[in-house]
Formats: C-alpha cells, structure tokens, sequence
C-alpha cells in the first residue's frame, strides 16, 4: 500500500482500477548518450515491457471484441521483434552518440515516409503501424505512452491517472465507466476538475510522483476530501473506505432531494442556483428540474470541431433547444469567449505572446462584426422559447459594452426585417471577470442589466497569477483579499443600482465562502450541475443576519491564511446549526 | 552457402499475413538469409519491415540465399513456403 497527497479538485470518494495515461511528445527529446551498454539495456527492458503490453491486448482483443482486433496486436508485436530494423537504431545512437529514443524516432520517420509513399494502400498503412509501434516503444523509454482511452474503456470501474488530461481526452473517454481522477498537474480549475465536477465525481490534482507509483490496474482509492490517493490497499483499509463512502452517497441522496426546491436562506433570503453549461455532454444531461436555469452558457463547444464557422441556424438549433427545455426558466448564454487558451483554426487568429491579454473573447467579436452579428441574432431567435439572457466576456470598458449593444440592436433590427421572433426586451449583462469591470462596475451597472462574476479569470487576473502553473497556486487564491474585496466591490455596485449579480466560477460552489456570498447579497449562483443541490442545502442552513458581522471582519483581515481559519470556524458553526 | 529460386504465386503477394508467416519461418533459422528480387533489391526475411517493404507482387521471381549452420534447411524450407503459397 502506498499513500500520495495532492489536493482536491472535486470532492468525494471513489475506488476502481487504475487506467494509466502517459504523455509521449511528437519528438522525444534528444540527448547525448555515452555509455552504449546502458543504452541497450534500457532498449531491452522497454522493449520487454512493449512486447507484454501488447500480448495482454491481444488476449483481451480477442476474448472482448475479435479475431480481427486482436490481429492488430499480433501485428504490433511482430514489428516490435524486427531486430534488423531496431538494430538499425541501435546503431544509429551508438554511432551519433545519441539517446536510443531520438534514434528510433529518427529511423521511424524514415520508414514511414517510405511506406506512405507506397502506391498499395495496404502497404501505405503499414507506415501507421510500426510509427504506432516505435511510438510505444518511445513512450516506454521516456515513461510514457499508450491510448489509455481505449484501455479506459474496456475497465467496468476507472480511475483515470495522468499528469493532466486534456479537453479532447475527457471527450475520447468512455464517461459512465470513470469513478474518479487523479493527476500530477493542473490546478483547482483545470480541464480535470471542469470535468469531475461535471460529471459528479472525485478528482485529486497536483499529485507529485504519481505516475512514478502508478504502472496501471492497481486497485486505487481516491479520498477527494482529504486529497489523499491510496495505491493497491489492503483489505482493511479498502472495507473501511467502502463504508465511508456509503455513508457519503446517503447525504448526497439529501443533496439531490434540494436540487429540485427553491433555495432559501434560514432568514428568508432567496437565492437561485443555476448550473453552468457548454458541452455536448453536460447539454444532453441539463434536467431544468434540478436547478433554477442556466446561469452559464458557453458557446464555444458550437464553433469547435468544424471547419468553419456554424451559421445562424446551426447556433439558433443548440440555444433555442436548451430554451425551451429550460421551460421558463432562466438560460445566460455567454457570446463567443474564444482566443486566449482556446484557439480554432478557421478563425486564423495570429499567434500572440500573450494570448491573456490579447485578442480573444468580446474583442475579437467586435472586430468581427459579422461573426458576432450571426451569434447575436441566433441567440436572439432562441430568447423566443424561453428565459435567455445574452452576456458579454471579457468587458474592461463601458464603451466595449455600448459598441457590444448597438451590435444587439442591430441584430434585432435585422431580425425584425426578416418577420423572425425574438424577445424585444431580452437581458444584456456582462461578465465581470477583469479588474477593469470590477474597479468600473459602478459605471457598468447602469449600462448592463446584470452581472455575473467569472471567478476564475477574476482570480487569475487580479492576483496576476496563471491558474494552470502549480508554482503560483498559493496566490492564485479565492480568499485572497485583493479577489475577495473585488467582489465586494462589484457585489455593492450592483446592489446600489438595483441590478441582479450573481457568480459563475469555481468559487460560486465552494463551501467555505458560500457565507461570504449570502451576506454580500449575491441573487445568483451558478455550478456545475452536480454540486447545485449540494449548494441549495448548504444555503438553507444559512442565517444571513447572523453571519454578516463575521463576514464583514474578512475584509480588513491581513492574510490568506487568516481569511481560511476564520471562514473555516465559521463553517464549523453553521454544521453545528 | 545455399542459393536457389523461388516464384510467388499468391494474388497479394507478399503480404499481410504470408508475409508475417514467411517472417515467423525465418526466424527459427541462425543463418544469415537474403531474398533478392527480379531487379536485384535485396531484403532480409527475418525483419517484417523489410519483407513489406520490399512490396513483393504476384508472379515475382526471387532468389533465396542462406549462410550459416542452417543454411540448407532453412533455405529448403524457405523456398518450399514461397512456392507453396496459396493461389
């Protein structure tokens, strides 16, 4: 049994078998190599572990699926037995003084590039084959490789390990068979977390030496409230584990029971919790009965995977459908928030040493009139069936907003040419995901007809502090002052003006600063779906009045850790009711 | 040294699976082995990727070489599975 700490990135518990995915790069690295010996020792151990990986793919092939699959395999492992060719590397490091990965991967590319250039197209794929090979070799050397998601998929309970996964992964992955995340990377709002929380399930993160401990089909419990993994357990403590997580599905039965009810402070303050949105997936699963709408709608999962961009439409099918399953309810669909870390192709946005702070989101859709104009009109066309609300990105000046409004009345304007419906009075807010909005939304709010905090960006860019490097994770903090007095700040502009605001991070579902929240008055919250009803319990245990003073102490406290005991005793209160 | 001629008959060639058996064969020999084709390129039958990459077609007329301890059984051997290859 072996214990690793890391930190939770979604709570809960789970156990099942390892699946392991590990990261080969497009072209290993290169080093010098001078011991030769060595080298080809090194060659023989991964070559040993290729050659058992690929037989037990060939039995469960052929027990799972078929002759025909399994063939591949046997394939693969009569490439992995060419010694003439993998001599030819052999020699190839020896002589260039080169590491034995650099050299298959250089000899690789030359008979691959032969074999393609084959006029018989048996042949032109047999290329494919042996890069598949030598790129399992390669991984083994470097300590990675293999598709896990196939592997994935073929385990009834997964728990995927992996330094970090990656949005075209979690989508590759076969979801109902995953019981939980584990990964050496990423922080608290990484891809990995998005998706467990999403999907309902435990993720531990940051994670050092992982994948060192983890070979793959260990037994692994994974305790996302301690943020402790624990590699093959013994009996013992695997029963104690199963007991523990009975008694934890026994109170989400109660979360679940809430997701359906209004959300209600002890003192009588209303609050809606709604879900954030944005993937085919979560899409498909949206159940209007468990939340008070959409507070989240992400657009950018219609433009993916295309070569162009979706017509009018296209969009107008995805958000008027979502509408109207809404039924009534209230559904804030974001406007394109592309660029940054997302890019598409087709859009040929240059390359930017910054992307952050560049050209993304409402910037490149004001510079892109006809691009925004065809969303705007088929996010207008939806606000007939339903609650829909349109919401700007990414907003530092009140003129962005006026320019991003005239672009709505345009579009209805256009609308209203073509006989088409639409809501005329529908909802214009804005994200407040920058300093800028935060130290301007007394000026915003008399422009925009809500707010809605991105914590997230918020964070990032207030504390300045990249929310993927682990290094910068103490400050990339949500009870970090400088964040919590932005909200303030913004949570008071928009009280004075009389405007709902509510919060769409990661920060709106986490527990410890639910309070901070009903006492700034927030009128909305938006989470991942499987935490709404969690949320709504939590805020019918919530006095307002009662916790306002404490609340009020935070701001003028001195330190994060500060700022954590005192909300951490706070919680402690409100468990003890 | 065993030198002999052999002429592939099979429709695909050498391919796909008589290929990877025409490797499996070899690869019980310790003599050193040689397939030249009609123009003269010459591949090594124990390694799979130069079997198929040599691109072998029906009706093709090899010479198959053998040195070393093993050389006239696997040379026979060899020739009779090239020569015995399905129609």
């Amino acid at each position: 049994m072996k214990t690793l700490k890391g930190i939770s990135g979604s709570k809960g518990y789970a156990s099942g078998t390892a699946v392991v995915k590990r990261d080969a790069p497009a072209v290993p690295q290169r080093y010098e190599v001078t011991d030769h010996a060595a080298e080809e020792e090194r060659f023989r151990k991964a070559r040993g572990v290729c050659e058992a990986r690929f037989s037990e793919l060939e039995e469960r092939a052929a027990r799972d699926i078929g002759p025909d699959e399994a063939e591949i395999f046997g394939a693969y492992r009569m490439i992995l037995d060419d010694d003439a060719f993998f001599q030819k590397a052999l020699s190839r490091s020896q002589s260039e003084s080169v590491n034995i990965e650099y050299a298959i991967y250089e000899e690789c590319r030359g008979v691959a590039a032969m074999f393609e250039g084959m006029d018989d197209p048996y042949l032109k794929e047999r290329g494919a084959d042996i890069e598949n090979v030598c790129g399992e070799v390669i991984g083994c050397l470097s300590g990675a490789g293999g598709d896990f998601t196939i592997e994935a998929n073929s385990v009834s309970d997964v728990i995927i390990v992996a330094r970090d996964l990656t949005p075209a992964e979690t989508v590759k992955m076969d979801k109902s068979r995953i019981r939980g995340l584990v990964t050496e990377r990423g922080g608290t709002t990484s891809h990995t977390v998005i998706l467990a929380k999403a999907l309902g399930i435990p993720a531990i993160i940051g994670v050092e030496g992982l994948l060192g401990e983890v070979s793959g089909r260990e037994r692994i419990i994974v305790d996302a409230y301690g943020g402790t993994v624990q590699i093959d357990p013994d009996e013992a403590t695997f029963r104690e584990f199963v007991e523990k997580s009975e008694r934890e599905k026994k109170l989400n039965r109660e979360y679940s029971l809430s997701a359906g009810k209004p959300a209600q402070t002890i003192d009588g303050f209303h609050i809606d919790v709604l879900v954030n949105t944005g993937d085919a997936d979560s899409i498909k699963s949206f159940d209007a009965e468990k939340c008070d709408g959409i507070g989240l709608l992400r657009t950018e999962f219609v433009y993916m995977g295309r070569p162009d961009y979706p017509d009018e439409d296209a969009q107008y099918e995805v958000y008027g459908d979502i509408a109207r399953r809404a039924s009534g309810k209230e559904v804030i669909i974001r406007t394109l928030d592309i660029g940054g870390d997302k890019q598409l192709a087709y859009m040929d946005i240059p390359k930017e040493d910054n992307p952050f702070l560049g050209y993304r989101a409402i910037r490149l859709c004001l510079d892109r009139p006809e691009v925004f104009h065809t969303q705007l009109r088929a996010i207008l066309r939806a606000s007939a069936h339903g609650g829909v609300k349109v919401m700007f990105p990414m907003i530092v000046t009140a003129e962005e907003l006026r320019q991003a409004k005239e672009c709505v009345e345009r579009a209805k304007e256009s609308l209203r040419g073509d006989g088409l419906a639409f809501n005329e009075n529908i909802a214009v807010g804005i994200m407040v995901e920058t300093p800028a909005a935060a130290l301007l939304s007394d000026q915003l709010a008399e422009e925009a007809d809500f707010f809605s905090i991105g914590s997230n960006d918020l964070i990032q860019y207030v504390t300045v502090s990249d929310r993927m490097n682990e290094r910068v994770q103490y400050l990339y903090d949500s009870c970090n002052l400088s964040v919590l007095r932005a909200i303030r700040m913004v949570a008071a502009s928009a009280t004075k003006r009389g405007i709902p605001w509510g919060i769409c991070g990661e920060v709106a579902s986490d527990e410890l600063l639910l309070p901070v929240w009903v006492a700034l008055g927030v009128t909305e919250l938006s989470v991942a779906p499987s935490q709404a009803g969690k949320i709504k319990h939590l805020i019918g245990r919530i006095d307002k009045a009662k916790i306002t003073a404490a609340v009020e102490r935070l701001f003028d406290m001195r330190s994060i850790q500060d700022v954590k005991d005192s909300l951490g005793s706070l919680q402690g209160e409100l468990s003890k009711g | 040294m065993f030198t002999a001629n052999a002429t592939i008959k099979n429709p695909t060639g050498l391919h796909a699976r008589p290929a990877a058996q025409l490797v499996a064969l070899c690869k019980k020999f310790s003599s050193d082995l040689q397939i030249t084709d009609a123009s003269g390129n010459k591949f090594d039958p124990k390694s799979i990727i130069s079997v198929l990459s040599a691109g072998i077609k029906q009706g093709s007329d090899v010479q198959v070489t053998a040195t070393g301890a093993d050389e006239d059984d696997a040379g026979g051997q060899i020739v009779g599975f090239i020569n015995g290859l399905a129609e």
